[in-house]
């Protein structure tokens, strides 16, 4: 990956959001619903649209 | 007082310790130890200002997931990486150094209260403002935490006079390390070159290596190997357990209760899981960080949510029309990563300019620090809605399962932590309790290289007070001499 060499590249470095992307992550994150099912309460179980944390009386 | 690198005593019993590196670590520890009245010589591989040809020192490789470039992720001249840090800082939390339920790697070999005696110092020396005490918030499973957020403390310049004045400490530019020499378990002398290819020899009682998160390791796999092993006999955990502080825009959040996380009175704030919830969802610790919207992008929002929640239509319209306040948020995270064997420092086949390997970083987020994000996240989303405080948006890549994390944006806090871990034996890690080489009685190592478990909290507050913790063991160690 190429890089500004300069100074002001590597200060700016400090303020940008981020840089670069490379590879994408191969492994996976359990269900949800599987890695906490022990520890909530079904009235608690999440309901998810689009990303929102709903109830299900939100709908 | 600088000294040019010729001047450089090769004198037996020139210094009582030779400090290599002076970054954060590095100028702490020289500063304090000079105060003090001990000989120190401070030798520092870049000039005093950002070099080209010091810097390029720091290209090496990336093996595994997307991460900042090497050569961007730090800077290589006095001052170290305080010259572009961001000076946010919080102790890490007493649970942060035992063994956590999701991963008992994270134990260290020494409490929070070994550091504790050392937070108002060490605050003073970076020029932090000592920040309110973490509250719980009821019922939510998490706790709102606070950072020192004042301006980012350049050290090369607060300490400059020092520097330049102190009659004790011998400051040299361009002084990179080359070799460690040992004998019977001392390590009797450092090489140094600098960049016209002169060497020079340093002998002192006691030695401390402070050239960051990844250098520290570089440099230690390197002298090791030099040295037939002779350095760290046991040496299987040199460059290893490595970690970072992933970082990521993790969502937005809706908030009809703002008073509820203090978000009435201020623009940002910080909450962070407490220790049964880290326990109860089998997570490592988490940082997350709330940006109150404008009331434009919160109008947006709430549009966004009214179309997958149409029931909460008619609440939020009375509200509004009551004047009632409500903000919209973006959230950040900042997560402790899973310290693991496989994320390691190795060397690269390739050279610098000096001759030393270049570093290879090799870096994987675990299936656990996937999970430490996004439970973190329903953890809140779970109170704010079940406590009508609000309601949660995870971003898209936390809400679909397998979690993909983002190959973009932020990633990491340039955090390196890890490499030469602190444990109880030899067989677990590279440094003792005292920051100490297993098998060398006068090498110490000094930053957050010594870190067996990184917390979430930015790095650089707990390795100086690592760091004077240091000094004082070594005060100790030159009065018992004298
Ligand atoms: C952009 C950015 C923002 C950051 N923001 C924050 C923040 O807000 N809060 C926080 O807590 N932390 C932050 N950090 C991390 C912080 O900068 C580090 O934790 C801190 O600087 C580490 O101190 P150190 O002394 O261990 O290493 P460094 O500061 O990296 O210093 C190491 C020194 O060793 C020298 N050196 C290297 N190799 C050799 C050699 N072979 N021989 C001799 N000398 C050598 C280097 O030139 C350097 O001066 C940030 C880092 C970056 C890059």
């Amino acid at each position: 990956m190429s890089m500004d060499p300069t100074r002001r590249g590597l200060l700016r470095a400090a303020t940008l959001a981020g840089i670069g992307a490379m590879v994408l992550p191969g492994t996976a994150l359990l269900p949800v619903v599987q890695a906490s099912a022990t520890q909530r309460s079904p009235a608690s179980a999440p309901v998810m649209v689009k990303g929102w944390l709903l109830k299900a009386g939100d709908r | 007082m600088y000294i040019d690198f010729e001047q450089i005593s090769e004198d037996s019993d020139a210094f009582d310790v030779c400090i290599i590196g002076a970054g954060a670590a590095g100028i702490s520890m020289a500063v304090t130890l000079s105060e003090r009245g001990h000989r120190v010589l401070l030798c520092e591989g870049g000039d005093a200002d950002y070099s080209e040809r010091s810097q390029e020192c720091y290209r090496g490789d990336v093996v595994g997931d997307p991460y900042i470039p090497l050569y961007g992720a730090r800077l290589r001249y006095l001052g170290g990486s305080t010259n572009h840090w961001g000076g946010v800082c919080r102790p890490l939390d007493g649970y942060d150094f035992r063994a956590k339920a999701a991963a008992s790697e994270t134990a260290w070999p020494i409490e929070r209260g070994a550091l504790s005696p050392y937070y108002r110092t060490a605050a003073k020396l970076l020029d932090l403002e000592v920040p309110p005490a973490d509250q719980t918030v009821p019922g939510a499973g998490l706790k709102r935490i606070y950072f020192s957020l004042g301006n980012p403390t350049r050290l090369k310049d607060k300490y400059a006079e020092t520097l330049r004045e102190s009659t004790t400490l011998e400051c040299c530019l361009t002084a990179n390390l080359m070799a460690l020499e040992t004998q019977n378990g001392t390590v009797i002398s450092a090489t140094f070159q600098n960049y016209q290819g002169d060497y020079r020899s340093v002998r002192a009682r006691y030695f401390v290596l402070a050239c960051g998160g990844i250098e520290n390791s570089r440099l230690l796999l390197w002298c090791n190997q030099q040295s037939q092993r002779q350095l760290i006999p046991q040496h299987a955990t040199l460059g290893r357990y490595w970690m970072e502080h992933p970082h990521a825009t993790v969502g937005k959040a809706l908030l009809f209760e703002p008073a509820a996380l203090g978000m009435d009175d201020e623009y940002n704030i910080f909450l962070s899981p407490i220790a049964d919830a880290l326990e109860s969802r089998q997570i490592l610790n988490c940082g997350l960080r709330l940006h109150r919207m404008n009331a434009e992008a919160t109008q947006e929002l709430i549009e966004e949510l009214v179309e997958q929640a149409p029931a909460l239509a008619g609440r939020l319209r009375v509200w509004q029309a009551q004047g009632k306040v409500i903000h919209g948020a973006v959230l950040r995270a900042a997560w402790e990563q899973e310290p693991r064997f496989e994320n390691r420092i190795e060397l690269s086949q390739e050279l610098d300019k000096l001759g030393v390997p270049r570093s290879r970083l090799v870096w994987q987020q675990s299936e656990l620090d996937r999970r430490t994000i996004r439970e973190s996240m329903l953890l809140l989303g779970e109170y704010l809605r079940d406590n009508e405080v609000g309601r949660l948006q995870l971003a898209d890549w936390l809400a679909d399962t397998p979690v993909q994390l983002p190959t973009d944006g932020e990633l990491a806090g340039r955090h390196h932590m890890g490499g030469t871990r602190m444990s109880v034996t030899p067989e677990e890690g590279i440094v003792d309790r005292d920051c100490r080489l297993f098998a060398q009685e006068n090498f110490y190592v000094a930053g957050s290289s010594v870190f067996a478990s990184a917390g979430h909290a930015n790095p650089t507050l707990t390795l100086v007070q690592l760091a004077l913790r240091l000094c004082d063991h070594l005060e100790t160690k030159l009065a018992s001499i004298i």
